[in-house]
């Protein structure tokens, strides 16, 4: 079937096509390169869609159940927002900025690998994949505040040079971007604020269930919470004098970062029990040293059937060996 | 054939004489009823607009079209006027030359400002109003149809519309990246001195629709003078930092030996104003705005050689615009011509012959009914579906032959071999027999 056939590397591929033809404008003038352009991403789009909704339907479990599947969903949802703005408002060099960010969350899904999802079992049914959806959809709003920001700091280097921008990288206003940036901190820090309390939640469930290997010290919480911090910070000074415009700008990016090392960072330094719970991913093989399993920030609940049993009691047992050889607790 | 234009536009004609002999709605429908009675069997289109006014003149037969001199009377007179002293302001173009030059009109290269949009609508309407009154035929349709479908094709394929070439309009471009368009009612523009140049961008700067407009000047009587003019708020020039603090835009364009607003004077301007981005466009000589200002946060500062680099640049860029329309413009007048000797040499033959294979067929249909009877209406239907398939599988090849080669010039010998074959009869063959 022609959906099955459909990889990664397909709609990667389309979307890398979409980005090469977008920057080219840099240096090649051609009619085609617009709609080579739109083209390749909608085709990405078609692809991307598809993928989901086979790994959604045919295995009959929503797409935010692992990390993997929330990246791409991420992506995804980023691919056809810029399909649309693209639509709308065809002049503006929006590619160049939008389609690296679905190229590399993308990357970062095939670098993670591919979880072995199981079925929830009991309350995590529900709040677990409502922690997971939100968090990501906060992820979402963090990546659209820092994709502001990122214009913003280049619509405004390149008007402190007084340069008109070049045919078809054209961007929005700095009014509009500093807007955009505000009000995406506003939506990325509630809908923290409300996946980090659901998970806080499932944590403390599971911990009166008797669960030990749950630490609120782990590398996950503490980045997440962290991140969460920053963003309260950032909307609560959004509007101060000193840091309107390029400041601000500059401490999304910062705050986009930690969200990067939050998904991936962590997963690649530390041991962390949000990954612990998941079964090794058929690429760990090749990459020895370190544990690749969930990654995002949804992780309590989507992740919450270790072994089987429906809950987070059998953590311990699913530790990776090199995780113990090191003598980590 | 015969086509034959006359007229004058910004460049052959001062304003005293266009505006003598412009037209407006009204008149435009006297001088066509006026043309209709004197050349009844000439085809007509006037287009006036306020930068130029052309009468283009057509038939299938060059004897009836009015010559160059004829239809500049003929304009005049429309007026009350003699021809004389309009005469050496007035263009005029014959055939393939009419032709380039209305497709040059409506695709904006011959306008004041090149690119603009406004004239393929007033090509358009003078299209209109003359088909409309029954002045147009298949010639004059053919070609403003064709005008129009160019002018559109130049505005989609090439940037000619996109590139500013004033240094005003490059100010308000620079807005536009500053400021989100649909904020510009919520913006203050304050306005420093009272300059022609100025006067020139606030114009630009007024089609934004801004909140508010302070005009100040060390003569308070030109700043009322200035507010009156534009619609605004004159502000005494002794309190500017308030004034500074409170805008979103700044236009100054006094005439002041040294510059108004140093750097350390203007971050205490953003200090106030909550370090919100200020725009600010100094057209002065010497600068108001000491160049270091332009370095404080969130502060943009363009002076007069600022916009005229980037006007230089998209000056620049249109003329290679330019270019790639002249290139559709000559693409399309050959096409144009080919299409329109194809029409005149062979779209009679081609129309007889479509006439009487249509005939025929209809005739051999009508005889295969009666002897069949017993057929349903789906198999009437089927079986003259399939006739007609036939004729234009038939018919195909010898018609595309007869256009290929009609666009090089009269294909007397395949025209002539045609009729044979095909037995057809034009009105041209009868006229020749009765002759």
């Amino acid at each position: 079937m022609l959906v099955e056939g459909v990889k990664l590397f397909c709609f990667g591929a389309s979307y890398a096509a979409a980005l090469a033809a977008e920057a080219s404008a840099c240096c090649v003038e051609s009619r085609w390169r617009r709609p080579l352009s739109r083209g390749c991403a909608a085709a990405g789009g078609a692809a991307h869609t598809h993928y989901l909704a086979y790994r959604s339907l045919g295995r009959d479990v929503i797409p935010l159940s692992t990390g993997f599947d929330s990246l791409l969903v991420v992506a995804w949802v980023l691919a056809v927002a810029y399909l649309f703005l693209q639509w709308h408002y065809p002049t503006v060099g929006l590619g160049v900025f939008v389609l690296p960010v679905v190229l590399g969350l993308i990357g970062f899904a095939w670098f993670l690998g591919e979880d072995n999802r199981r079925t929830l079992e009991g309350w995590t049914q529900v709040w677990g994949p409502a922690h997971g959806a939100v968090l990501a959809a906060g992820a979402l709003a963090v990546a659209a505040a820092f994709l502001a920001g990122l214009m913003y700091l280049v619509q405004a280097a390149r008007l402190k040079a007084k340069h008109l921008a070049a045919d078809g990288m054209d961007l929005p206003s700095l009014e509009l971007l500093d807007r955009v940036n505000r009000t995406a901190l506003a939506f990325a820090f509630l809908l923290l604020t409300l996946g980090l309390g659901v998970g806080f939640l499932l944590a403390a469930g599971e911990l009166r269930r008797g669960n030990a290997a749950i630490r609120w010290s782990d590398p996950k919480i503490v980045s997440a919470v962290t991140l969460w911090v920053m963003l309260g910070v950032l909307v609560l000074v959004r509007r101060e004098p000193r840091l309107r415009g390029r400041r601000l700008a500059i401490l999304t990016i910062v705050a986009f970062a930690l969200l990067l090392f939050t998904i991936v960072g962590v997963h690649l330094l530390f041991s962390s029990w949000h990954e612990a719970v998941t079964e090794r991913p058929r690429r760990t093989a090749a990459r020895p040293r370190f544990y690749s399993g969930s990654l995002s920030l949804a992780s309590p609940g989507s992740c919450a059937t270790a072994g089987g049993s429906g809950t987070l009691a059998n953590v311990a047992d699913a530790r990776p060996e090199w995780l113990a050889s090191r003598g980590r607790p | 054939m015969r086509l034959v234009l006359v007229g004058c536009n910004h460049r052959s004609a001062p304003v005293a004489v266009r505006e003598r002999l412009a037209f407006d709605a009204r008149t435009v429908g006297t001088a066509l009823a006026a043309f209709a009675d004197r050349y009844p069997e000439v085809e007509a289109v006037l287009l006036s607009t306020c930068n130029r006014v052309e009468l283009y003149a057509a038939s299938e037969q060059p004897g009836l079209v009015p010559d160059a001199d004829q239809l500049a009377a003929f304009l005049a007179g429309c007026h009350g006027a003699d021809a004389s002293p309009f005469r050496p302001h007035l263009y005029d173009k014959i055939d393939r030359d009419a032709v380039r030059h209305l497709f040059t009109v409506s695709g904006s290269l011959d306008s004041m400002v090149p690119g603009e949009s406004q004239i393929l609508g007033q090509v358009k309407d003078a299209h209109r109003v003359a088909r409309e009154r029954g002045l147009t035929g298949p010639l004059m349709n053919t070609l403003f149809n064709r005008a129009i479908a160019v002018g559109k094709q130049i505005h989609s394929a090439t940037q000619i519309a996109q590139k500013k070439v004033s240094v005003s309009s490059v100010a308000v471009q620079f807005a536009c990246e500053i400021f989100e368009a649909s904020q510009f009612p919520h913006k203050t523009v304050l306005v420093i001195g009272a300059g022609k140049m100025g006067e020139l961008t606030l114009e630009y700067l007024c089609a934004l629709h801004p909140g508010r407009i302070l005009i100040t000047n060390r003569s308070p009587g030109k700043a009322a003078e200035a507010a009156l003019r534009w619609n605004g708020q004159p502000v005494p020039f002794e309190r500017l930092d308030d004034w500074l603090a409170a805008s979103d835009l700044v236009l100054s364009t006094t005439g002041s030996p040294e510059p108004l607003v140093g750097r350390q004077r203007f971050a205490e301007v953003m200090r106030r104003r909550g370090n919100q981005p200020v725009f600010i466009i100094d057209i002065a000589v010497p600068r108001d705005f000491a160049p270091d200002v332009g370095d404080l946060e969130n502060v943009y500062l363009y002076n007069i050689d600022d916009l005229e680099r980037e006007r230089a640049k998209n000056l620049r860029a249109r003329e290679q615009e330019v270019l790639k329309a002249q290139a559709i413009i000559d693409r399309q007048v050959v096409v144009f011509l080919k299409d329109l000797e194809h029409q005149r040499h062979s779209g009679p033959v081609i129309s007889q012959l479509r006439r009487e294979w249509d005939a025929r067929r209809e005739a051999e249909l009508a005889r295969l009914y009666a002897e069949r009877p017993g057929l349903t209406p789906e198999d009437r239907a089927a079986v003259a579906h399939a006739f007609e398939r036939f004729q234009n599988k038939l018919l195909h090849s010898p018609i595309s032959a007869l256009r290929s080669a009609a666009a090089d010039g009269a294909p007397h010998g395949l025209l002539d071999a045609l009729k044979r074959l095909f037995g057809v009869s034009t009105k041209d063959d009868e006229g020749t027999l009765a002759s």
